[in-house]
């Protein structure tokens, strides 16, 4: 982002505004990001860890769209990998692990309102992780294969065949979890366990 | 039967995120002071992850949550801690001393960086050269004021050094040696970098009243006993707005020649680092804060005569009507002259909490009466009360003390 790390001038610095400029721009977006993987008041924390990392690591935060991308990078690995080694982090990551692992409970559960969007996240739930994650960063993000691969730092044929399997088991297990849904009279409400 | 894409469209409409516009914004101005303060913590290494945050940021809230349980109290009687206005906040560099006394920096580097640092705050310029490598790389520290075209020769560092003994600089390190609250932060063998926070006052902030300011710190690179490249981060982010914005505002109004000089361009966001411009920004931030100084002592002495007022009218409660009406006039004359540029910002918001303390105390029961002292009414006076007496001249116009 900048080469000026530490020479900064005085007034506004030029590695504030650019920070700035980062902030203000893709604010929303990483929120919506995290927001889709993790509980409601973890969204805050998974947010600020995002930008606090891409505070520290400034001088490589690629110019232009593509930090967007890098951020979703930062995000992800926020979110998969680095809240791990306090036990704050380990109770995060417990309610993380509730929220993936548990589908129709958590953040996505407050906002699906009909059965059809419980189903289809239950489905999701059901995918390998990567998998999932690969579907998520499709369909809620809108990232290419390439962005993806980015993000998930694998090879954009990986994507594509984690993709394509993703797709089809995601529909597999839609149709399975309705069918059951649609033989047992008076399942309860979340669908089949 | 539902087909994969229908299913796919299904998924793509279940976006958790869809229902969530409200969700505020944070002011990307905000959020970077406190990822500088969280950027220094978790860099440090072998600190427990519970670290706290330096109080300083969230002092007003503390104090204020303390009165207001005193208020409560005290029924019918408003009793208000006593401040002390020279009370210094523990600093990030006491807490790296307390957390990281496992961290051993090697010691030859831990006396060079030390040695460094002290001369360069001394203002000895000869004296910080001789830590410095034949080749070393300094030319991130001299542009570290928005100085262009520096090549990082000795002599651009004496000039650097001239031009911060010229502003006033203040380098503060006095939660302990400074090397205590060095980090180190790796680097190849031999060398050792090091990353030093400190505190300043620029442009003779102190003088009127306003800093220290935190956040910055030397970045040190030594090898073999010397350093071979040296760079400072300044913590702008509280210093910009309070000082080096409004003095640029000042002096490129007032004098707008001499600033040309003193300023690399017309963003004023960098000095220029030459003779004639160190000897304009030596004689203007002098007058600048003798500017400030002075109106400062004029606020005082007004606070102050309205307080010898407070004490001999006396009565049972405190903070009454008649309290009022005495801050009130002090308003009056504290706003017969317009504050400087230099301190604004600084006194615009004094006069205003003047004004709402005063508009509290002239309501029917004043402050004093329990029924406001327990409402939110409350809360609002005593966390304008708080801000006063943090603000420069200000202290005697929040009443404290012996009546």
């Amino acid at each position: 982002m900048s080469d000026l790390a530490g020479t900064a001038a005085f007034g506004r610095s030029r590695e504030d505004a650019e920070f700035s400029q980062l902030y203000d721009r893709y604010y929303r977006p990483v929120r919506d990001f995290c927001r889709r993987r993790v509980a409601g008041d973890l969204v805050d924390d998974a947010v600020a860890e995002t930008f606090l990392t891409a505070w520290r690591r400034r001088d490589d935060v690629p110019a232009g769209a593509e930090a967007l991308v890098w951020l979703y990078g930062v995000a992800y690995r926020v979110i998969g990998h680095q809240w791990r080694s306090t036990a704050r982090r380990r109770r995060l990551e417990a309610r993380l692990r509730s929220v993936v692992c548990r589908p129709p409970s958590g953040a996505d559960e407050s906002v699906i309102k009909d059965d059809d969007r419980r189903l289809v996240l239950a489905a999701a739930a059901r995918l390998r992780p990567m998998d999932a994650e690969v579907l998520r960063l499709v369909a809620w993000e809108q990232l290419s294969i390439d962005d993806i691969a980015v993000v998930l730092e694998i090879a954009p044929n990986a994507v594509k065949q984690r993709l394509h399997r993703a797709r089809r088991n995601l529909a597999r297990e839609y149709r399975r979890l309705q069918s059951q849904q649609t033989s047992t009279p008076d399942a309860p409400t979340g669908g089949a366990r | 039967v539902i087909t994969d894409d229908e299913v796919m469209r299904l998924f793509e409409r279940a976006d958790p995120a869809r229902v969530d516009h409200a969700a505020p914004v944070i002011d990307a101005a905000g959020h970077l002071d406190a990822l500088r303060t969280r950027s220094i913590e978790v860099k440090l290494t072998k600190i427990p992850p519970t670290l706290t945050r330096p109080p300083t940021r969230h002092r007003w809230p503390i104090i204020t949550a303390a009165a207001a349980a005193v208020v409560l109290i005290a029924v019918g009687a408003l009793v208000v801690a006593t401040g002390d206005d020279t009370t210094e906040p523990v600093s990030d560099q006491t807490q790296v001393a307390t957390e990281d006394s496992d961290n051993p920096v090697s010691a030859k580097a831990e006396a060079v960086a030390t040695g460094f640092i002290e001369a360069f705050g001394a203002f000895d310029a000869e004296q910080a050269i001789t830590y410095l490598a034949e080749d070393a790389d300094i030319s991130p520290m001299l542009a570290s004021e928005g100085a262009e075209d520096v090549e990082g020769t000795l002599q651009e560092f004496r000039l650097f050094v001239s031009l911060l003994e010229a502003q006033g600089y203040q380098q503060i390190v006095d939660a302990g040696p400074i090397i205590d609250s060095c980090e180190e932060l790796g680097g190849s063998a031999p060398a050792t970098s090091l990353r030093c926070p400190f505190d300043f006052h620029l442009l003779r902030s102190r003088e009127i009243g306003l800093g220290s300011f935190s956040g910055s710190y030397f970045d040190l690179t030594i090898r073999n006993g010397e350093i071979v490249r040296a760079s400072t981060h300044w913590g702008t982010t509280e210093f910009s707005p309070q000082m080096w914005e409004p003095f640029a505002n000042w002096v490129s109004t007032a004098y707008p020649e001499d600033a040309a000089v003193m300023y690399e361009d017309l963003s004023h966001s960098g000095a220029r680092l030459t003779e004639e411009s160190i000897r304009l920004w030596e004689r203007h931030t002098g007058d600048y804060a003798a500017a400030g100084s002075r109106y400062i002592d004029r606020a005082r002495e007004i606070c102050s005569a309205a307080h010898q007022r407070v004490i001999q009218e006396g009565g049972p409660v405190f903070y009454n009507e008649s309290w009022g009406r005495i801050l009130d006039e002090a308003l009056t004359e504290l706003r017969a002259v317009s504050p400087p540029e230099a301190l604004r910002a600084q006194f615009d918001l004094a006069y205003a909490l003047v004004e709402q303390m005063a508009d509290a105390m002239m309501r029917p029961g004043g402050v004093g009466d329990e029924r406001q002292v327990g409402g939110d009414g409350s809360t609002d006076f005593i966390d304008a009360l708080h801000q006063l007496e943090g603000l420069p001249g200000m202290r005697a116009c929040t009443f404290h003390g012996p009546r």
